[in-house]
């Protein structure tokens, strides 16, 4: 993949998922510009047999935070492979995997609906936050003194690819990235990210 | 990937190296000015942490404690304030505009104006007769629950037409 053709993939992906949220269906609920961003990547990366382009975000659009703390069930349910971190380092993260943690003032944040950020992972300890509009740094976050957030967990998008285990499928539609030929897909793409 | 040295801040996305891996600025269209503007506003609220991002809300606080409770009564009851004191809700609209300007720099003034106008004057309102703010305002009235896409969209709103208020043109 050429650099011109991943900057556009990212790009229209990119700017869908920021169309998501400054023209949503339900304007009183969460952001869901990371959750877009991630199925536009799938559609742009993968146009044939996938379920993505089937999927509908009124149920995330609606919800409020309080209603998504549940991210972690869910994600397993649908057979994604959660990692709980062990320490609290990147060191196992790979570009383009879903990173979350927990911010834990309990005296300042007590009363805050949801205390789980999301982030995707772009290397080198960079995280672009849930609504695709910042960058920073882990290095840096971790030591601030009042949000005092803690890494939870990752997820590995292609963690099962390399052994072609197919999660979630309708008919003939898949969730795709699913075999191995789609794992060099992604990686390839996310590789110069 | 060169390495990120700690202290390393990217208060813009065109500093980040995604935006350099990318090349971004090989193709400065209009998607490209949609990112930068959307990044902008993202950039300028507490979204983007830094090391010494404060959380400095009274909502959130435990006031079952006496610590929080001391804490809501200091930020609803500041005290007096300097002369030159400014409200953090203006100062990140200022923050804004200026980057709307600088912005405008990099995209040509005229047509940066006319994509910025037509933002704005665009927007789907259920009414035509209502402007985007008023139809905003009407979605926040009796709902005390704050919602950070709803706030995120008055702030796109409200700081495009501040911009153009400057300039002297009411949207």
């Amino acid at each position: 993949m050429t650099q011109d053709e991943r900057r556009k993939i990212f790009k229209k992906a990119w700017v869908n998922s920021i169309k998501k949220d400054l023209y949503p269906k339900y304007i009183n609920g969460s952001n869901v510009a990371f959750n877009y961003f991630y199925t536009e990547l799938s559609k742009l990366l993968y146009p044939e047999n996938n379920i993505n382009d089937e999927l509908t975000f009124d149920e995330y659009e609606k919800a409020g935070n309080v209603m998504i703390r549940a991210m972690k069930n869910d994600l397993e349910s649908l057979g994604g492979a959660v990692t709980p971190f062990q320490n609290q380092t990147l060191e196992n993260v790979i570009k383009g995997d879903l990173v979350v943690l927990i911010i834990e003032n309990e005296l300042l944040l007590r009363k805050l609906g949801s205390r789980i950020v999301s982030f995707i992972y772009l290397g080198n300890n960079l995280l672009m936050d849930s609504c695709m509009g910042s960058v920073i740094n882990w290095l840096d976050w971790k030591e601030n003194p009042e949000w005092m957030p803690r890494l939870l967990f990752y997820l590995h998008v292609t963690q099962g690819a390399e052994n072609d285990i197919k999660y979630m499928h309708k008919g003939d539609k898949w969730f795709r990235p699913y075999d191995k030929a789609d794992k060099l897909i992604w990686e390839d793409f996310w590789r110069d990210i | 990937m060169p390495h990120i040295k700690v202290g390393q801040e990217f208060e813009r996305i065109d500093i980040t190296p995604l935006w350099k891996n990318l090349n971004m600025d090989d193709e400065l269209d209009d998607d490209t000015l949609f990112i930068e503007l959307h990044c902008l506003l993202i950039s300028t609220s507490k979204f983007r942490f830094t090391r010494e991002t404060k959380i400095d809300e009274a909502q959130y606080v435990d006031d079952t404690v006496e610590e929080g409770r001391q804490y809501i009564h200091k930020r609803y009851h500041p005290g007096p304030r300097p002369a030159n004191w400014i409200h953090p809700n203006e100062v990140r609209i200022n923050s804004i505009v200026e980057g709307y300007s600088k912005l405008a720099q990099k995209y040509g003034q005229k047509h940066f104006d006319d994509f910025l106008r037509n933002l704005y004057t665009s927007y789907p309102t259920p009414d035509p007769n209502i402007s985007v703010i008023e139809y905003l305002n009407s979605l926040k009235e009796g709902r005390p629950q704050f919602h950070f896409k709803w706030s995120y969209i008055y702030d796109f709103m409200h700081s495009i037409s501040r911009y153009f208020e400057i300039r002297g043109e009411t949207l």
